[in-house]
This record gives C-alpha cells, structure tokens and sequence, in this order.
C-alpha cells in the first residue's frame, strides 16, 4: 500500500514529452511573432460603427477618442473608446449590457454588437469611406 | 476482442461518462473564438481507455461521443470538425502511445493539439469563405489552438494518470471480481 501511495505522487514524464511540449510551443511563438511582423505591413486600420446598418462614425484604430453615440431616437447612448488600437464600449444604457461585456476589441474583423441599440462597431483594414458627420 | 456482456456493459458505461464529461466541458464557456471548436478538456476518458481497454474501444467509444454530443446537445453542422478532430487526435495518441518514449503526458498533448489543428483546417473553408485571411489562419488561430492544445493535454494527463494508476488493468480487475462473486 505505502509503494502504491509513493508512486502515485510521481509523475511519468519522460524526455519526449518535455521535448514535444517545446516544439509545440516553440512553433506556436514563432507562429505569432510572424503575426505580429506581419501586422506591421499591413494597411491602416479603421473603427467604423454602423447603426442599422449605416455608417455613423469612423476613426483611424490609433486614434485616442472617446465618444458617445446616441441611438437615432435619441433614447440611448453607447460610450465608444478607442485607444491606441484598443476598441472597447466603457459604458451604454441598453438593457444586458453586452456590448460592454464584449469587452476591448483590438484586431481587423472583430466587432462590438448592441443589439438593443442595433449599433455594431467594427474594426475594418482597408481604404477610409465618407461618413456623414453629424 | 470477446464480445460479452459484460464488455458491452463497460463500453457503454465508458461512452456514457465520456458524453457526461463532454457536456460538462459544453457548460464551461471556454471561448476558443471559432465556432463549435473545443478545447478537448473531456479527452481525459478517452485517454484512460486507450490506457486500460484498447485502441479500438478508445476511438470507437470517442467517435460515438462526438456523433451523440453533436445530435443531442450541439449542432450536426459542427460534427465534421469534432468528428475529424476526434478521428486524427486517436490516431496520433495510439501511434505515440504504442512508442515508449511518450508518457502519457506526451500522449495527451500530442492529442490535444492534433485535435485542435484538424479542427481548424475542417473550419478553414468556412472561415476563408466568411472573410478570414489565411494569414489570420496561420499566425493568429493556428497558434492560439497549439497552446489550448498543450494546456487541455497536460490538464488530461493530469486526470488521466491518476485515473490509470488508481484503476487497475483490465484483466485483474475481472479476476478479483471472479473472486469476490464466488
Ligand atoms: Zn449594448
């Protein structure tokens, strides 16, 4: 019993594990790094929100803005803020709050959805469009 | 392979763990990001089987598992990735666990991460179809599923090693039986 005991505290691991779980993560650093050189070449990004569907606003991803977007019957608003690269809603009034939940958004094609607003802000690679400003 | 009943007992209490400890991993909102993926957290029992029944069991036991768990709790539409990353990710773990130079840490996280990969190349033609560039594929995702895939196989091996010491060989186990019913 006391041997049972013993060798179920030590562990199996062998040279071939420890040397797979390096070239595993080896790989998938090198994998990433390549991502991140690779990000730098790539053309400007853009945050665009879009309420049912329509542009309202449009910043460079870089920028340092915080705005607030009041939804078209002017009941509710989202507060936008976009930080070096980093989009994220700080606070709006729908009801569940998931837009904020959804929390900071930082790469070309993911997207912040309000669904109770019907706001979805996206960040977009790609040439600037005309929004109409208000 | 003796096809008795109390074998097809086993099978089908195994297969039925398998599917709880799958459901399980369903509630845990791990976002891997992509749609019907999985971190593969409920590959522990399949990798005890491999240890303690067999190849055949293993992968016959973890393929019903994804076919069950895809027509009664998730989607058919995400069976062709759990399907294929369950079929390579047994293949792999019988080839690896056959060499002695893997412990079953290695096994398993060989595992994971080759059922993560295959996940994503099932998923590939969806994504690269719905506006994701390859290079996003390659340095972004593929990368992401490698270090899921370590994590999810070194928290099996974990379970699994305690489970394959703990719960001896098969035959053993019929024989103290055979003695205590006696
Ligand atoms: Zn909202």
């Amino acid at each position: 019993m006391k041997e049972e005991a013993g060798s179920l505290k030590r562990l199996p691991i062998k040279k071939a594990d420890i040397l797979l779980a390096l070239i595993l993560s080896v790989t998938g650093i090198f994998l990433l790094l390549i991502g991140r050189l690779n990000a730098g070449e790539n053309s400007r990004l853009w945050v665009r929100g879009y309420q049912d569907g329509v542009p309202v606003f449009e910043y460079p991803a870089d920028a340092q803005v915080r705005t607030t977007i009041h939804t078209p019957d002017k009941t509710g608003i989202n507060v936008v803020v976009i930080d070096d690269n980093k989009v994220y809603v700080d606070s709006a009034d729908c009801p569940g709050k998931d837009c904020v939940k959804r929390g900071i958004i930082t790469r070309s094609g993911e997207e912040i959805i309000c669904l109770p607003h019907r706001l979805v802000i996206r960040i977009e690679g790609g040439e600037g469009i005309d929004v109409m400003a208000d | 392979m003796k096809m008795n009943s109390g074998y097809i007992a086993e099978c089908g209490l195994l297969l039925a763990l398998a599917v709880i400890a799958a459901y399980v991993e369903m509630l845990i909102p791990v976002d891997l990001m992509l749609p019907g993926i999985k971190a593969g957290l409920a590959n522990c029992v399949i990798l005890f089987i491999l240890y303690r029944m067999g190849p055949l069991q293993a992968m016959m036991i973890s393929l019903l598992r994804t076919m069950i768990m895809a027509f009664a709790f998730t989607s058919p539409a995400v069976l062709i990735y759990s399907f294929s990353g369950a079929l390579i990710s047994i293949i792999i773990m019988t080839a690896l666990s056959k060499s002695k130079a893997f412990s079953v840490y290695g096994v398993s996280m060989a595992g994971g991460v080759s059922h993560n990969i295959t996940q994503l190349i099932a998923a590939s033609y969806f994504m690269l179809s719905s506006g994701s560039s390859l290079s996003d594929l390659l340095t972004y995702y593929l990368p992401i599923l490698i270090f899921s895939g370590i994590a999810a196989g070194i928290f099996n091996a974990i379970i699994a090693d305690i489970l394959i010491k703990r719960i001896p060989q098969k035959k053993d186990r019929i024989k103290e039986d055979k003695c205590t019913h006696i």
